[in-house]
């Protein structure tokens, strides 16, 4: 069962292991990332960081899709990680999840900034818009103590 | 009393080469108040009153985007304080958690913006492929940050023992009864706040375990630490661990010449 879809470019942190893992109760971790595979240091960097008790599994976004499809993963309470809101929204459509978080979105030349960790460029405003059109509740929020902010409002 | 303070900064060097240290877990408030202790002549006092501050931040852990009090200077101020003035670890519990959160207040606002001035040069340093100057100022930087904890603790120490202890000889019953008070309070708050982060099905029962000793067996909590530290020679012992049996399976796995390419980055499959 898939608990949350969460948008974070750092994938696995602090506030994903410890903060949102307990209050969300998820025993398996996903992270969703078309560059990690092959990015040795990171992989290594991300490993040091792996939560104890909390399965944590490294997919492309073809390779998610295709794990969760088979089913392999209806055991778990899921916890899904994408690094880019494109990867997301390929996601919440292909499984109709009407709730996506943003954790963090990076700062970049030519990013608006729409709250305190989370810089969106235009494609990515556009997607954050569709999803929304689409019945998706977009929701920005960083740990789960903190209040959340709808997307709809600062975009 | 300059030796004293001078020490007392010594201490607060320490607490704050925590993350220096690899974060070594230096600067909890056992290890500070047992220095301070030291420093003042008092270690027994000192080990008492960074016992009691542990407690109360057990749970003051600075991961996913929370920033506890900086206990560095609130354990020593408020256990060296406490002490001069010969007053229990209520006081030192009293004094310490205000200072605590002043002195985040005051890193936030003075100690980052001097730590961005390092992460900066960092960024320009990476970009010179210079190595030395990256692992030169991030140390600098560390240290930058800490700067108002630095200050504060000597010159506090120095200039506020007289005015605390005049404050505390002088002070009606029943503020001392609310500070007494409030210092039971504080260790259930910070367990809460340690329970909130760690506390999940697989832990829950040892809590009970050693809730019930308590309050059905009369043990004293150092008689439950000790409980609690064979059970964990007993578990360490006789349970098999998951993480060394699939180690082995991997190990069996790859000289069968069976391991998938996915194998060996530290992660797991479904």
């Amino acid at each position: 069962m898939i608990k949350m879809i969460r948008v974070d470019y750092r994938l696995l942190h602090g506030q994903v292991a410890v903060s949102w893992t307990g209050t969300l109760g998820a025993d398996a971790l996903l992270l969703v990332s078309d560059t990690l595979k092959n990015d040795k240091l990171r992989l290594q960097m991300l490993a040091l960081a792996k939560p104890s008790g909390v399965k944590v599994v490294v997919k492309d976004t073809q390779g998610a899709i295709d794990v969760i499809k088979s089913g392999k993963t209806d055991r778990y309470s899921l916890f899904i990680i994408c690094e880019t809101v494109e990867i997301a929204a390929k996601l919440a459509r292909e499984f109709d999840i009407k709730s996506v978080n943003l954790g963090n979105i990076s700062f970049g030349e030519g990013k608006q900034k729409i709250s305190k960790s989370i810089y969106i460029n235009e494609d990515e405003k556009r997607t954050i818009k569709e999803l929304i059109d689409e019945g998706v509740d977009v929701f920005i929020q960083m740990v789960p103590t903190e209040n959340k902010i709808e997307a709809k409002n600062v975009i | 009393m300059i030796l004293k303070t001078f020490l007392i900064f010594i201490v607060a060097l320490i607490g704050y080469s925590d993350a220096f240290t690899g974060t070594s877990l230096i600067q909890r408030p056992l290890v500070m108040g047992m220095l301070t202790g030291l420093v003042l002549g008092d270690l027994k006092d000192g080990i008492i009153m960074g016992g009691a501050m542990e407690l109360a931040m057990v749970g003051s852990v600075s991961i996913g985007a929370y920033i506890p009090p900086d206990m560095v200077s609130g354990t020593i101020l408020g256990t060296a304080l406490a002490i001069q003035a010969h007053a229990d670890s209520a006081a030192a519990l009293t004094l310490g958690i205000p200072i605590a959160t002043i002195v985040l207040a005051l890193e936030t606002a003075i100690g980052q913006p001097l730590k961005l001035i390092f992460v900066h040069r960092i960024d320009k340093n990476a970009q010179d492929g210079d190595t030395k100057a990256i692992a030169r100022n991030m140390i600098i930087g560390g240290y930058a940050g800490k700067l108002p904890g630095l200050v504060i603790v000597p010159t506090a120490f120095y200039f506020g023992q007289h005015a605390v202890t005049t404050l505390l000889s002088n002070m009606p019953k029943f503020i001392s009864t609310g500070m007494t008070i409030a210092s039971g309070l504080l260790p259930a708050l910070g367990f809460a706040m340690l329970a909130q982060m760690i506390m999940n099905k697989k832990v829950a029962v040892f809590f009970f375990i050693g809730f019930f000793m308590v309050a059905y067996g009369n043990l004293s909590t150092t008689g439950v630490a000790l409980f609690a530290a064979l059970i964990i020679i007993v578990m360490y012992i006789f349970v098999e661990r998951k993480d060394d049996k699939k180690g082995q399976d991997t190990a069996t796995e790859t000289a069968a010449g069976q391991a998938t390419e996915e194998q060996g980055d530290g992660f797991d499959e479904f």
